[in-house]
Formats: structure tokens, C-alpha cells, sequence
């Protein structure tokens, strides 16, 4: 069992890879790409101003990067193991990566001869521990100025030659996000008479001095940095490899370390399905099983056409209703409209009691109180499937020929039902999870928006709505792993639940 | 109801048993019909009837279709209703009990026995007998048992359910009888699933099963039918000495004559769910008197009688002289054929044509006034070696 | 021994009282109708397919018949809603009403239904070109010669001519059309593109209709249901059912945020219901079956390679799948067709899944490998020798897909990814949501409603059609 496990577990990460590719590369595909709602966010804005810090904001998020490259990366930062210099852990947890190179301005070689080089390092040897760590911090401030001067100075630059081009007439070396397609002109000898050159050339040289001072200032950094400022993340397994914890980044839109947003966004989706999955079982399965041993009576008819209907009867309706009639103050306003707690509720106790002689519901009960209409909505969908299959499964299983042997036995009839045939059921109602499962959860995510409950669906809705890299990846995973694992489970229960099935 | 006992002398190698002469279960017009959905309604067991004495072997053949495991499973009441319905009959059995409801089951005051009809008995009378005073094995040993619980759990449920013991009373009577139908190393086969054991084995998990009770009729449909021959011999062996053992009835659904001759004491030839002739075992393959029996008998291949092609039973019963030599007014009973004149609605019984010899004819006037009320009752024992 | 007629178990044997055998799919299409529920389903599919092609007729703001004093005093009589109608609208119009005429005649109604089906791909194939062409040609910043071409009168006819002449060549070449048959198919062909080219672009619509009755310059009839969709009344926000407008017409059931009427809207909108189903299951199967063909019949690498991308797939729920592709493309480029395109792109899997089981389980029988060993070709083999035999479960799955195509569509919508451009169910209902705001009682009930019982009808339709089949298709593995 244990080996088949590991197995699973193994073939799992071909999927979730294929899975978080296949996302990531839909939405870089799309009109807008990548951090698309980043820019927007730049509203109105003086051109050269907007460019400046759109490029600032590409750089800070590696957007200048093809797609490919990107996704790449967050595959090596999400990976536990770590080849070459190893990540820096702060005492606040954030991880800290050796400096990134700085881009040379483009075109830089009509500019001048060779990129300016950095000076030689400071060494930082004899520096004790703790100054170690303010001279990093202090390194990281300059190095992170200069480096933002020198990517606005690029993106002046970058405009310069987009007008230059323009004016020899090659608009087709400019990309349509107004970027120089370097490639197109490199082979060419610059035309410096055209009325543009003198403005890209003033704006070269600034952008090569502000390059030499970045470059300076980066390996000022990555002397601080390779003195280890701080403890090394993860272990080391062999010289070059560790193992460290994956990280999965920072939200661009909400400007917060993404496993935080998920910690907090996912146990809410795990409690409306693990609320709502015994209810779907509890309800379901006996109903099919009663329908079975009374087939063709009217409870058989009656819950076969109820069930029906419910599956029938769009999540986004019932919710839409139960709000409008049942929430809402216009109506009956018996429930809460939105949210998952009461503002109030967050300070008062876990459980109902007495305060100033008021009788307080307490947190647990208002959390039930408003979750009662969103697992309604989520469950209700569920019956007709696993009825539906408990119900064939008792019927087929009745006419089995072991059941023949057990009546011969002298068993009784209900212990038939029970022992025999249903036993004998659950094992195509554990392959029904497979469904089962991914419906709901995917049908919290709607619920979740209806009822404006903070789980992973609004989170996902705003990663593509954001277009937030981090975000959107990692919630792909999440949601994928959970989805797996759920999946694997199933399996484990039903060679659990056979003994003709062995994982051995 | 009353039978006719046969108190003729003896005949060739068949001698009456001296077990009391009363039968353990008598089978009188059974008739049991199916529910077919659009088509007509299908006649299983029309009729039929034979009863089966304590320490015997009742044998029934027939080709398929012909009801005999609708016979067998009635006694049970295994019988689905729907689509299943019992027409018309009774399934008498003797027992010793009072009804599990503690109500007595009715006595028969006349014979100063207990008889019940096992067709009426209620849910709850039935499942005393099921398993307990009649066990059945069934014709499929690969999918008989339930899969998902050991085949020590199985046998020690139908412990449980019948006799006063313990869980762990229980398992040593699995046990037991586990190494009784040679089930080698019993104590670790009990916790082996039904998939772990080949056909065979299953068979005789099976066995074990029916006879972990010490029922008093063993109902055995087609028991080695699904096994390859050697198997069939000691499976066949293994009944044969249970019942010496035990003197437990047992009614032995076959199709295959060669097993019919060596286990049986009076065989059963049953077609389109009724009787065409009962006799005893050595009797029946002497002188067979329908012609449906001859044409069975003539269609099985015999050592040293060259032949270049072997008789069909076709052959044998579209032959219209069969049909004569039975005597005046006797005609055998034939599906095919239109009935005699004078037959209403398609009538037949059974004649006891010779002593202890009886044969489906239709329903003439002669025939009525000689036919067999209620089960033709041979408790003949067949001498056998061993 | 019963007063019914029966059968011994012998002569059942005998094969005396079984019942005659019928067609696989036609016992099971007489099983379907005698459920109750299925009929009430299929009915209620209908009467939304009849909705759909007649809601123009039925419901639009353009006067049925109008009679207009021109300045000159002298009068004219005009149809601005025959004007009105797309080239969609005529071919549907023209389709739905022949088509089930023609079927209805006594007489083979396989070959016709082919015919009918060949003309409805050919129809609306032409439409999408006319569409496309139209849409490049007029859009605001096209190149010179294609404005130049948008300007020529002929363009049209050209365009329009030229697309049904070749897709009628290549349906008579495809379906080996002889004789007769090429006569009727240029007729349609020429149809099709009158049609087309006479419809190339919709009129600009303006609904003033009320104000020039006011101004007693026209006298104007109208339909039933007397609003079009897009009519936007700026009077008549959020208006009850039974609120009425500036002309006196009644809003039956009431008005939507922007003044539309509601009841229009869901009239216009069950053609996108009926179509969005039936085009991305279609698409959907077509994948599905296509890939878990070649998984299922070439096992090995082919089919590894194959089950992993179904894996990949299938690794998260399909509707998350949806909200990404739905939304990451901006508004304008969320047509009705992408959506299709997007659903049934994303649900595929489980046709794959039922396909590749069944090709394995084919790939080994008798009738396979005796067409192997006859040397047909793999096409042959696979779609026409495999395919009928594997595709059972596929196709009675597929009435579950439609229905729940049709809720994806309305979780989309409500989630403002839906289709953009055409009235929907689902648009509608969101727009009646109150989680904040007010709750609009008659924008959430009505088209909910409206999806509630389509998406009931084809899973009764579905529940009812497995039931039928199911048990066949045990019968026959055993
Ligand atoms: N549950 C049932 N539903 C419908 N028909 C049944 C049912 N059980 C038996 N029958 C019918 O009753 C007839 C007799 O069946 P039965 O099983 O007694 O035959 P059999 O003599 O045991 O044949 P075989 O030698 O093949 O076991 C058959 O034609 C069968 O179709
Ligand atoms: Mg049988």
C-alpha cells in the first residue's frame, strides 16, 4: 500500500504541472497577458510617466520575461528541491534570493564600445554577524533605487529609439506596446542624422550611467548577500541541492504572500464541502437504498423525480432566490445576506451564551447561522447522482447470485439489504466520488460568489480577473491538489472497501 | 394427498427402503409462472410433482429450461415474486419444529406427523427451514459467494442464524466443517476471500456452508456443472459420503446421466416443466417408457457399442411409433403433439404404469382413473457398491 | 394452467413467444416515449426549438405592418419588421418551418433528415462566412481595399455566391449526390445565398416608432409581444410585469436595468439556449470520441500520451476550467460561438473517458480483427466498423452534457463571463441577483424558471433514454 501510495503521489506531479501549465499559458495567451490589471491600474497618466512605471512594475514581476520563462521560474521557486546559490530566510519568514541581474539598455551597443563593468566588491569578511545583516539591508535599499532608476532610464531610452525608428521609417521594429524590437535594427548602422537620434542618444547615456550605477550597486549586494546575512533556507541534501520549503510567491493584485491569502481563503471552501458532503451522503444513500427495496413504489417514484428536479434547478438560481426571498430584508430577511460571521460575532464567545442578561448566539452558531443557505444550495444538486447509483446498485446487486445463497442461508431480509447487497454497493458509490467531488467543489466556488464568502472562489475570480500571476498558479494548484488527493482517496477507500482489489 | 406406496415386490437391484415409508418432501402440481414484460406469461413449473425420502437421492433431468431449478428453489420460496407467482400446489415438507413464530406448523392429524406446505409458509416460518432443515447449493460456485466477507465469515453467519452457539462456537463449527469437505489447512482458509479459492474449493466452501447446519435435505442444483471432471468426481464423492454420514436427503439437479447413474436412487425426468417419467435409477435406464426418456438415453454416447453417428433425441421423439405400447387410453404427454381427443386443455398425469414405474401421460378418461394423486412416492434405495 | 397466454421455459427456449427483435436504437427511442416524463421533456424541447426560430416573429419592436404620410402628403406602406429580420433569422424561419413539414410526410424519413441536416450545416456555414467577411470589411480601422470592397454593391453577392457554391460542391462530393439530388442542392445553394447577400447587413435599428404614432405621421401593427430586445425604453427602468410603456404596450413581464423587455429577451434567448447546448456537446463529443478512439484502439504509447493530457484535464473541476477561459478574454471577443467553442473544448474528457473504455474492450472482438485482417483502411475501421458499436454510452451521456452546458452557460453569465451581445437566460437572471442591492423578484424567477425546466427536460429526456438503454447494454457484455 505504502509503495502504491508513493506511486499515486509521484504520477500526481506530471498532472499538477500539466495542469498549472496549461492555465498559466491560457491566460498568457490571452489578449492582455500577464498582469494585465496591473496596468490598468495605472490610470491617467503622462505617457512617459506610464511607461516608466509599467516598466518598473515588469521588471519588479519578471513580466518582460516570454511566458514560458516565467512559468519556468515559479516552477524552480515552487520546487522543495533548490539547485545552485542558496535562498536567504529573513527573521519575518520572507525568502530572500541572490540580486538579479540588471538589464543594459537596449541597443547599448551603438552607444558605446562595452557595457560598463562593476567595480570590484567590497569584501564583507570580519564584519560581525549582526552588522552583516544591516549592511544587506542597506546594500538591498540602494541597490533597489538604482536599479529602479536604471529601468526607468531603459524605458525613456526604449521610447527614444521607438521614435527614431519611427523616423527612418521602420515602424515595424517597434512592437505594438511601443517597445523596440531590437533584433530588426541590430544589423543595421544607426542613421544619425535623423532628427530623433539626438534625443535617444542623451537618453542612452543616461541610461548607461544609470546602468553602471546599478550594476555597481548589485555587486555591492551580492557581496552583503554572500556573506550570509541571514540562516540559509532548507538543508542541504548534496553540495549544490537543497530541500526547502516551496514558495509560492506574492500576490501582485492584493500585495500579500500568496500562501497567506490561500491559508485563509481555503479552509472556508473545505468547510462548505466537508459540511456539505455528509449531507449529501446521509441524505442520498438511504433514500436510493429505500427507493431500491421498494422499487416501483411511490417513494421510489416520488424521490427519483424529486431528485431530478433539484439536479436540474442552476446553483446560481437557488442562490439568487434564497437570498432575494429568504435574506433579503425586502422579503422574509431571515438569514444573513452576505459573509461568513457577523462583525459582531468575531468577539464574542465560541459557543451560545447569557451576556448582560442578552441571550448572544456565540460564534459557532452565527457561522452555522450563515452558512445555512450556501451548503442548501450546494447540497441539493448532489442527491440525484448518488441516489440514483445507490438505487441501480442495490437493484443489481439484489439479483446477484451471493444473495441467492444468503436467503437459502435463512438470513433475514433487512440483514440482507444491509450486509449483503449494500456492501456490495458502496463500492460503485466510492467510484461516484470522482464525480461527485469536482462538482462540488467547483459549485462552492459559485456558491462562494453568490453568498460573497471569502473562499477560494472570489480568490480565483480575481486572480483572472487581476490577471494575477502568483495568484492564478497557485490556486490552479490548490485546487488541483485537493481535487487529486480527494481522488486518490477514493481509490484507497475502494481497495479498502474490496478485497478483491490489493495495492500490495 | 394420499400417495401411493408402493408395495410391490421388489424389483431387480431396487429393494423398498425400510426408512418409515412417509417422504420428507412431497412436490404436488407445482405450478410456477414468470412475469415476461410485452411477451406471455412463462409456465417454469407446470405441474410438476415427486417427492424425496429420508437417506435418498432424487435425481432430476431435463433439459435446460425445463423448471427444475424453479422446483428447487420453490421449496425455498428463493422464487423473485414478482415476476415470479406460485399458480397452483404444495410443497409438503415433515419437520419436527414448531414454527419459528412459536406457532405449531399445522399437524397433520391423520398421519400423526407434522407437514407443512413450504409455498405457505410465512417469511419468517421459511427462514427457520432455509439453511437449517434444507440447504441448497447452487449451480455457479464463482460468483455464489460474497465477495467482500471471508468465506469463514460466510459459513459462520448460517451458524449464527440457526443454532444456539457463540461467535467463537460458531467458527469452530466453520472449521469443522470446512475440514469435513476436505478443505485442507481450514483454520487460514477461513480468513480467505472467495477470490483466493479456485472453482472447487468454492464448491466445497459451498458445501461446507449448506451442510455446516446439518440440514435434512440438501437441495443441489447443478452442483459440478461450472467444475472440470475430476473435480465433478470428488465433489460428487464428497455428497455421496456426507449423506451415507449423515442420512440427509438429497435432491440431485443434474444434466448429466452418467452422474445420474452412479449417485441416484429414483430419477426425476422433467420437460417443459412437468414429469414425463419417474422411476428408479436402474429401472429407468432399463426400460425407459417415454419416448423423451429414450431419446435422452439413446443420445449418450456407451463404451463399445460402435456406432457411426449417435441418435438425437430429435430423432428418437419425432418417431410417431414411440408414442403406442403403453397400454389402452395411455398416450405419453408430448408438448408437441396435439393432445388425444377428449383432453381438456392440454391435461397430463402421472401413471404409475409399471410397479414403481411412473410415466406422464395425457389426461384421458382411462388415464384419470389411473392416475397418481398428489407425489409418486418411490422410496426405493439403490444397492450400490461401497 | 392461466387464463393469459404463456410459454413453457421450453419453448421460450425455442424462441416461441419471444418478442420480434427491433432496431437497437429504435426499441430504445419506444422505450423513452413510454415514460411520461420523457415526453413531457421532449415536448417541452420542442416548444423552446419552436420559440427559437419564431421569436423575431413573435416578439419584436418593429411594427408587423406600417403606414407612414411622407412629407408630401402622399402615404407608404412598408414591413420594417420583414426588413429587420437577419439573414439568421430568414434561414431559421425558413428551415424550422419546412423541415418538420417535410418530415411529417409519410414515407423513409432517414434519407430527409439528412437532407435536412446537410442544409442546416450548409446554411449556417454560409452565414458564418457572410458574417465574417461583413464583420472585416465594415469594421472602423480596416485597411483600404477591404473599406473598397465594402462599399462595392456586388461584394456581397460575390461573397455570399461564391461560399454557397463551393460548400454545395463539397456536400454533393462528400455525400455522393447524383442526379435529382444536384438540382436540389444548387437550388439551395442559390437560395442560401440570396439570402445571405440580401441580408448582408442589418438595417440600423432605431425603435421610435412610438413617437412618430404620437406625432400622427404612421400608423402602425404590431406583433404579439411588441418590444425587441434590444429596445432599451429610458422610462421604463426595472419596471413590474404588467408595467406599461409610453405607447400603452404592456411589459408582461416587466423590464430589466436597462428598460428591455423582459419576456422578448427570454423569447430571443432560448436560441441560444437550444444552441449552446447541442453545438459544445457536439463539439465536445466530437473531440471526446476522436481522442478516446485512437487511445482506446492503439493502446501503448498513444494511448499513455493521450490518457495523461485526459488526466491533465480532469485534474481540476471543469467549471474552474471555464471561469479561466471565459475569463481572460476581454468582452468583445466573448461571442456566442467562442463560448461554445470554450465549453466544449473544457468538457470533452468524459466522452474521451466512455470512448477509450469501449475501443478497448472492441479492439479485441472478432469483427475487428477480421476488418484488420480484410486490410481496410484505419478510418474504415475505426469510425465505421468501431465507432457505432463503442459510441452507445456516449450519445446517452450526451442529453446530461447538453443540460449541463446550459447551466454552465447561466453560472458564466451570472458571473459576467457569459456570451455577450445576445440575450441570455443566464445574463438576465444575474442581472435580478440582490446580495447587495435590491432583489428584481421577476428578473430572477422568470429566467430561471426558464433554465430550470430546460435543463429538467433534457436530463428527463437523458434519465429516461440511459434507462432504456442501459440494461441493452448489460445484456449485451454478458
Ligand atoms: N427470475 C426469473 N424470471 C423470469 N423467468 C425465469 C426466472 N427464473 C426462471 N425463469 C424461466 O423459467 C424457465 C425455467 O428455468 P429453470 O432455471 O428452472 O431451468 P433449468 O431447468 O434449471 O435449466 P438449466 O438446466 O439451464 O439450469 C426458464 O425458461 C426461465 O426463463
Ligand atoms: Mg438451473
Amino acid at each position: 500500500m505504502a509503495s502504491y501510495l508513493a506511486r499515486r503521489l509521484l504520477l500526481m506531479l506530471p498532472t499538477l504541472v500539466g495542469i498549472t501549465f496549461l492555465v498559466f499559458m491560457l491566460v498568457a495567451l490571452s489578449p492582455g497577458g500577464i498582469g494585465a490589471g496591473l496596468r490598468f491600474a495605472g490610470g491617467q497618466m503622462e505617457a512617459s510617466k506610464r511607461a516608466q512605471q509599467e516598466a518598473y512594475l515588469e521588471d519588479r514581476y519578471g513580466l518582460d520575461d516570454p511566458a514560458v520563462v516565467q512559468y519556468a521560474r515559479w516552477l524552480g521557486r515552487i520546487s522543495p528541491i533548490k539547485i545552485g546559490p542558496s535562498d536567504l530566510v529573513a527573521p519575518d519568514g520572507e525568502t530572500i534570493r541572490p540580486p538579479r541581474e540588471t538589464k543594459p539598455p537596449p541597443m547599448w551597443a551603438w552607444f558605446a564600445p562595452k557595457l560598463p563593468s562593476p567595480a570590484a566588491a567590497v569584501r564583507a569578511e570580519g564584519v560581525a554577524p549582526a552588522d552583516r545583516a544591516s549592511a544587506y539591508r542597506r546594500a538591498a535599499a540602494d541597490y533597489a533605487t538604482v536599479r529602479a532608476a536604471s529601468i526607468a532610464a531603459n524605458a525613456v531610452l526604449q521610447q527614444a529609439l521607438a521614435e527614431y525608428a519611427r523616423s527612418i521609417g521602420r515602424p515595424d521594429a517597434v512592437s505594438p506596446k511601443g517597445k523596440i524590437r531590437a533584433s530588426r535594427l541590430a544589423s543595421q548602422t544607426p542613421d544619425r542624422s535623423s532628427p530623433a537620434w539626438p534625443a535617444a542618444e542623451r537618453a542612452a547615456n543616461a541610461a548607461l550611467a544609470a546602468y553602471a550605477a546599478a550594476s555597481d550597486a548589485r555587486a555591492r549586494l551580492r557581496a552583503a548577500f554572500d556573506a550570509g546575512p541571514y540562516p540559509k533556507s532548507g538543508v542541504a541534501i548534496l553540495p549544490g541541492v537543497r530541500l526547502a520549503w516551496p514558495d509560492l510567491g506574492v500576490s501582485f493584485s492584493r500585495g500579500r504572500p500568496v500562501l497567506d491569502l490561500i491559508g485563509r481563503a481555503l479552509p472556508v471552501t473545505l468547510l462548505l464541502n466537508l459540511l456539505a458532503f455528509p449531507i449529501i451522503y446521509l441524505i442520498a444513500i438511504p433514500s436510493g437504498m429505500l427507493a431500491a427495496t421498494r422499487r416501483g413504489s411511490w417513494f421510489d417514484a416520488a424521490s427519483g423525480a424529486l431528485f431530478v428536479a433539484l439536479w436540474s434547478i442552476p446553483t446560481v438560481w437557488a442562490g439568487v432566490l434564497a437570498i432575494g426571498f429568504l435574506a433579503n430584508d425586502q422579503y422574509l430577511g431571515l438569514f444573513p445576506v452576505t459573509g461568513l460571521h457577523d462583525p459582531a460575532a468575531q468577539a464574542a464567545t465560541f459557543l451560545p451564551s447569557t451576556h448582560n442578561g442578552r441571550w448572544q448566539p456565540g460564534y459557532l452558531l452565527d457561522t452555522l447561522w450563515h452558512l445555512a443557505l450556501p451548503v442548501s444550495c450546494l447540497v441539493y444538486g448532489g442527491f440525484a447522482v448518488l441516489a440514483k447509483q445507490t438505487r441501480a446498485a442495490m437493484l443489481d446487486n439484489f439479483n446477484a447470485d451471493y444473495v441467492r445463497t444468503a436467503k437459502a442461508k435463512g438470513v433475514a431480509g433487512r440483514d440482507i439489504v444491509i450486509h449483503h447487497v449494500f456492501r456490495n454497493s458502496l463500492l460503485p458509490l466510492i467510484t461516484m466520488f470522482v464525480t461527485v467531488f469536482p462538482a462540488t467543489l467547483a459549485g462552492s466556488v459559485v456558491i462562494e460568489s453568490v453568498f460573497s464568502i471569502p473562499g477560494m472562489g472570489s480568490l480565483i475570480l480575481d486572480a483572472i480577473n487581476l490577471r494575477d500571476r502568483e495568484l492564478i498558479l497557485a490556486n490552479t494548484l490548490m485546487v488541483a491538489a485537493v481535487n487529486l488527493l480527494a481522488l486518490l482517496l477514493a481509490d484507497v477507500l475502494y481497495a479498502l472497501a474490496d478485497p478483491r482489489v490489493s495495492y500490495a | 394427498m394420499t400417495s401411493t406406496t408402493p408395495t410391490a415386490a421388489p424389483l431387480r437391484a431396487a429393494v423398498p427402503a425400510p426408512a418409515p415409508p412417509t417422504p420428507l418432501l412431497r412436490v404436488e402440481g407445482l405450478g410456477v409462472s414468470f412475469d415476461n414484460g410485452a411477451g406471455p406469461r412463462i409456465r417454469a413449473v407446470d405441474g410438476a410433482a415427486m417427492s424425496v425420502f429420508p437417506g435418498q437421492t432424487l435425481a432430476v433431468v431435463g433439459e435446460s429450461g425445463c423448471g427444475k431449478s424453479v422446483t428447487a428453489m420453490s421449496a425455498l420460496q428463493l422464487i423473485p415474486r414478482p415476476p415470479g407467482r406460485f399458480d397452483s400446489g404444495h410443497i409438503y415438507f415433515r419437520t419436527a419444529r414448531l414454527g419459528a413464530s412459536g406457532t405449531p406448523i399445522r399437524a397433520d392429524a391423520e398421519r400423526g406427523e407434522r407437514e407443512v406446505d413450504l409455498l405457505g409458509l410465512p417469511e419468517r416460518d421459511i427462514r427457520a427451514i432455509r439453511g437449517n432443515e434444507i440447504a441448497m447449493i447452487f449451480q455457479e460456485p464463482m460468483t455464489s459467494l460474497n465477495p467482500v466477507y471471508t468465506v469463514g465469515d460466510q459459513i459462520v453467519e448460517a451458524v449464527l442464524l440457526h443454532q444456539p452457539v457463540g461467535p467463537s462456537e460458531a467458527a469452530e463449527i466453520a472449521r469443522q466443517a470446512m475440514a469435513d469437505v476436505g478443505i485442507p489447512d481450514p483454520a487460514r482458509r477461513m480468513r480467505a476471500y472467495p477470490h483466493q479459492f479456485s472453482g472447487g474449493m468454492r464448491q466445497r466452501v459451498m458445501i461446507a456452508m449448506a451442510l455446516a447446519c446439518r440440514p435434512r435435505l440438501l437441495l443441489a442444483d447443478e452442483p459440478t456443472t461450472a467444475l472440470d471432471v475430476t473435480i465433478q468426481a470428488q465433489i460428487l464423492e464428497l455428497l455421496r459420503r456426507l449423506q451415507r454420514e449423515r442420512g440427509m436427503a438429497v435432491m440431485l439437479i443434474t444434466h448429466a446421466l452418467g452422474v445420474v447413474a452412479e449417485n441416484a436412487d429414483v430419477v426425476c425426468v422433467m420437460y417443459a416443466g412437468r414429469v414425463v417419467e419417474y422411476a428408479p435409477v436402474l429401472d429407468l435406464f432399463d426400460r425407459p417408457l417415454h419416448p423423451y426418456t429414450r431419446g435422452l438415453l439413446t443420445s449418450i454416447p456407451r463404451m463399445g457399442a460402435r456406432r457411426d453417428r449417435l441418435v438425437t433425441i430429435r430423432e428418437v421423439v419425432d418417431d410417431e411409433s414411440q408414442f403406442t405400447g403403453l397400454g389402452t387410453g395411455l398416450r405419453p404427454w408430448w408438448p408437441w403433439h396435439d393432445p388425444p381427443l377428449g383432453v381438456a386443455g392440454g391435461q397430463s398425469c402421472l401413471v404409475e404404469v409399471e410397479p414403481a414405474h411412473f410415466v406422464g401421460v395425457w389426461r384421458t378418461e382411462s388415464a384419470a382413473a389411473r392416475a397418481a394423486g398428489g407425489a409418486p412416492c418411490l422410496p426405493h434405495l439403490a444397492q450400490r457398491a461401497g | 394452467m392461466t387464463a393469459v397466454p404463456s410459454v413453457s421455459g421450453v419453448e421460450l427456449a425455442r424462441g416461441i413467444g419471444v418478442a420480434p427483435a427491433r432496431g437497437f436504437w429504435e426499441d430504445a427511442w419506444r422505450t423513452v416515449l413510454r415514460r411520461p416524463a420523457a415526453v413531457l421533456g421532449i415536448s417541452w424541447i420542442a416548444l423552446v426549438a419552436l420559440l427559437a426560430i419564431w421569436s423575431p416573429i413573435l416578439a419584436n419592436g418593429h411594427p408587423l405592418w406600417m403606414r407612414e404620410t411622407l412629407a408630401d402628403g402622399s402615404a407608404r406602406a412598408s414591413s420594417p419588421l420583414w426588413e429587420h429580420l437577419s439573414a439568421v433569422d430568414l434561414l431559421l424561419l425558413a428551415l424550422g418551418t419546412v423541415g418538420p413539414a417535410w418530415m411529417l410526410l409519410p414515407g423513409r424519413r432517414g434519407p430527409r433528415l439528412g437532407w435536412l441536416l446537410a442544409a442546416g450545416a450548409h446554411a449556417a456555414l454560409v452565414v458564418v462566412v457572410c458574417a465574417v467577411a461583413s464583420a472585416y470589411t465594415g469594421q472602423r480601422d480596416a485597411p483600404d481595399w477591404a473599406r473598397r470592397l465594402d462599399l462595392a454593391p456586388w461584394f456581397p453577392w460575390a461573397t455570399a455566391g461564391v461560399a454557397s457554391l463551393v460548400l454545395a460542391a463539397g456536400l454533393a462530393w462528400l455525400g455522393r449526390v447524383r442526379g435529382r439530388g444536384l438540382v436540389a442542392l444548387a437550388v439551395l445553394a442559390v437560395v442560401v445565398a440570396a439570402i445571405g447577400a440580401g441580408r448582408w447587413k442589418s438595417p440600423l435599428t432605431r425603435y421610435d416608432y412610438a413617437e412618430r404614432e404620437a406625432a400622427g405621421s404612421v400608423r402602425a401593427t404590431y406583433t404579439l409581444i411588441p418590444f425587441s430586445p434590444d429596445q432599451t425604453d429610458t422610462s421604463m427602468y426595472v419596471t413590474p410585469p404588467g408595467a406599461r410603456s409610453v405607447g400603452g404596450r404592456t411589459h408582461l413581464l416587466g423590464t430589466d436595468p436597462y428598460g428591455q423587455d423582459v419576456l422578448s429577451q427570454m423569447l430571443h434567448a432560448s436560441r441560444l439556449s437550444i444552441s449552446i447546448g447541442l453545438v459544445s456537446t457536439g463539439l465536445a463529443v466530437t473531440i471526446g470520441v476522436t481522442v478516446g478512439a485512437l487511445a482506446g484502439y492503439f493502446g501503448g504509447v498513444v494511448d499513455l500520451t493521450l490518457q495523461r493530457i485526459i488526466e491533465v484535464f480532469m485534474a481540476i473541476p471543469v467549471l474552474f476550467l471555464l471561469i479561466v477561459a471565459a475569463g481572460v478574454l476581454p468582452p468583445e471577443l466573448r461571442s456566442t460561438y467562442v463560448m461554445m467553442a470554450i465549453i466544449g473544448c473544457v468538457t470533452w474528457t468524459g466522452a474521451a473517458r466512455f470512448t477509450r473504455a469501449e475501443f478497448f474492450k472492441l479492439r479485441n472482438q472478432d469483427f475487428v480483427q477480421s476488418a484488420r485482417a480484410l486490410g481496410l483502411p484505419l478510418r474504415s475501421i475505426l469510425f465505421r466498423h468501431m465507432l457505432p458499436n463503442g459510441v452507445t454510452p456516449v450519445l446517452v451521456d450526451a442529453s446530461f452534457a447538453v443540460a449541463a452546458a446550459i447551466l454552465a452557460e447561466a453560472v458564466l453569465s451570472y458571473l459576467g463571463l457569459g456570451p455577450v451581445g445576445q440575450p441570455s437566460w443566464g445574463k438576465l437572471l444575474s442581472s435580478g441577483k440582490g446580495a447587495t442591492g435590491t432583489f428584481v423578484w421577476w428578473l430572477a424567477v422568470f429566467p430561471g424558471l426558464a433554465i430550470f425546466l430546460t435543463v429538467l427536460a433534457y436530463n428527463l429526456v437523458g434519465e429516461a433514454l440511459r434507462d432504456a438503454i442501459d440494461p441493452k447494454l448489460k445484456k449485451a457484455r454478458v
